[in-house]
């Protein structure tokens, strides 16, 4: 089975009118479809690889798109969305477009979390405009050492230098996601969590020009790692559900500031969405049982019912955690090795033996950045056609 | 002229939506009309719009007001009606649109009609019922009260059509007292007179009065 893409992207399907609600509801906006795709490479992310390559639309495409859902709607504000906002080459130009119109309409542009450095910040500056909205960092990790193990391109340097310049300018609101449970994780590296945290609290106190009374409202969510389907940790199996429930734990314990506000998930929804996240269709026999013990709205926590799922897995003769908590073998079949989205095999176990030494990807994709940015868009293409990371028609 | 007062009536599906959903709808309405309203100031601007009375959710409204306030000069009523009468979804009628009078905080009562649904021969009990002290049970915040809705009754007439009793009913709609005719409903169920749930409100019009509180 093989993924199709559409190549030209400024020529995909869109609506140019769309359902509006009469009443209040989530998601209240036009969402603008900027790119498909990420060229970042984080290693635990599945989006990221299976919606490759990237491609973006041109500003006129999205021009034209966003007057056209803002008549037959009229929403007050448009969200540019797709996978990493930052990464959308003309997105100076895209948002001077938009703000041509939408200023005197007083039509709002909201972008997803970006990435934090100065030339975000004159963006950001220009789109939220007014209202203060808060910070977000996605660090996913504590320390560099286990970033670098899961590629995700962010320095402690650069989140503090992001959170004083925002400090500074009146932001009382941070907030930073990171998932436990990783491959080679480490006690140090979840204590790691709480030091970065209390490193941004002090970074806020240190602001002599802070507004006097106000404190910090930081927030930190930890959510539990569930290794995915096409992806370099695809063979990695997930913390078993005693480690994940101590290394929350040891977080919460680790806080050295009760300015920090720490939130997290219920690990044994994590163990199950890794059995399903990992499972084959062995599994359909479990959810029919489980569907027969009455089993609904999981979503919902006084509706989970842990002890009918392990009910629900003996009645079929499953062992969760033979799909959950065990690695799997480079020669084993997998349950999704039959599609092919793209990505070669051989990518992403190059990736995964990488990351178990630590080591970011090679040289391809920082050039391919600095590329993006420049506005020139080429096509980038490693050896085996591994490294296609983002594509243009031109 | 930029401040421009809009007659209006929500029925059918609408009827459903709350006030604050129809703040919103006025509003996108305007936006896909590109019709600029103007905003307040301060840190979370919002759109000057007001309404003379809201509207509970399930009653339909075949006279409402709304104030709106626009950005740019030049426009006329009727363009400004063709232009949202476009815009609004069917439910909402824009019946007219003219430059405000009198100000909103001169209203003084409502007219109402509440017909019981397949109900008849009762025009007698009701009419008995409305004509004295009238005890209802009301909840609020702090608990149940029981109130006499009857001085907040400004007049009744009834009649019957169509094998419905309609009760045509004028009360009171100032900002010291409001009187939702579900009240009524309430205070004739609690009196064993109106037996079955079948019944629909439609507020017919919004009067104002003078200084004094007298009708005009």
């Amino acid at each position: 089975m093989l993924k199709r893409i559409i190549p030209d992207f400024d020529q995909v399907y869109f609506p140019d009118a769309t359902p509006v609600p009469f009443i209040e509801t989530v998601h209240d906006r036009i969402m603008l479809e900027t790119a498909r795709g990420c060229m970042r490479g984080c290693r635990f992310c599945q989006a990221g690889i299976i919606y490759r390559p990237y491609r973006a639309k041109e500003p006129e495409t999205l021009n034209r798109e966003a007057k056209s859902l803002y008549s037959s709607s009229g929403y007050e504000e448009i969200s540019l969305t797709s996978l990493s906002i930052s990464d959308y080459p003309k997105l100076s130009t895209l948002v001077d477009c938009l703000k041509d119109w939408t200023d005197s309409r007083k039509v709002g542009l909201s972008l997803p979390s970006m990435r934090i450095d100065s030339f975000e910040a004159e963006i950001m500056e220009k789109v939220q405009g007014v209202r203060k909205s808060g910070l977000t960092f996605a660090p996913e990790a504590g320390t560099q050492r286990l970033r670098d193990v899961i590629n995700k391109n962010i320095t402690e340097e650069e989140i503090l230098n992001g959170c004083r310049e925002a400090f500074r300018k009146g932001r009382t609101n941070v907030k930073l996601y990171f998932m436990i449970g990783l491959p080679s994780e480490t006690d140090e590296d979840i204590i790691g969590i709480a030091t970065l945290g209390q490193k941004i609290v002090d970074e806020y106190y240190k602001n002599a020009g802070r507004q006097k009374g106000k404190g910090i409202e930081a927030t930190i969510s930890a959510s539990c790692f569930v290794p995915k389907a096409h992806t370099p940790f695809q063979w990695e199996g997930q913390d078993t559900l005693e480690e994940l429930v101590r290394k929350q734990r040891l977080l919460g314990q680790s806080f050295t500031t009760r300015k920090i506000r720490y939130n997290w998930h219920e690990a044994k929804v994590s163990q199950l969405e890794a059995v399903f996240a990992r499972g084959d269709r062995r599994l359909s026999k479990a959810l029919i049982e489980a569907h027969k013990l009455g089993i609904m709205f999981d979503g919902w926590d006084e509706f989970f019912q842990y002890e009918k799922w392990m009910e629900a897995f003996e009645k079929a003769e499953i062992d969760p955690s033979f799909y959950a908590n065990r690695p799997f073998d480079y020669s084993d079949i997998l349950p999704w090795s039959h599609i092919d989205c793209g990505v070669t095999q051989s990518f992403l176990q190059k990736e995964h033996l990488l990351s178990k030494e630590e080591k970011q990807p090679p040289i391809a994709k920082p050039n391919a950045l600095i590329a993006v940015q420049n506005g020139s868009v080429q096509n980038c293409v490693g050896e085996d056609n591994e490294y296609i990371l983002f594509y243009s028609h031109k | 002229m930029t401040d421009f007062r809009i007659l209006f009536s929500k029925t059918d599906a609408l009827i459903y939506i709350s006030h604050l959903d129809l703040t919103h709808t006025f509003v996108r309405a305007l936006h896909r009309a590109d019709i600029s309203l103007r905003y307040s100031q301060g840190f979370n601007p919002h759109p000057k719009i007001v309404f003379a009375l809201p509207l509970s959710v399930g009653m339909a409204g075949e006279n409402e007001l709304v104030d709106i306030s626009l950005e740019q000069e030049g426009f006329s009523a009727e363009t400004l009606k063709t232009l949202l009468g476009n815009a609004m979804p069917k439910d909402i009628k824009i019946k007219q649109i003219y430059e405000p009078d009198q100000k909103f905080k001169n209203v003084v009562s409502a007219d109402y009609k509440i017909s019981f649904n397949e109900v008849q021969g009762l025009e007698h009990k009701i009419k008995e019922a409305l004509s004295s002290e009238l005890i209802v049970t009301k909840t609020t915040k702090s608990g149940e009260k029981q109130i006499d809705i009857f001085p907040l009754i400004l007049g009744f007439s009834l009649s019957e059509q169509n094998g419905d009793t309609i009760l045509n009913i004028t009360l009171a709609a100032s900002s010291e007292s409001y009187l939702n005719p579900e009240y009524v409903v309430t205070g004739l169920r609690e009196k064993q007179i109106i037996l079955s749930d079948n019944y629909f409100i439609s507020r017919q019009k919004i009067n104002f009065g003078d200084e004094h509180g007298i009708q005009v």
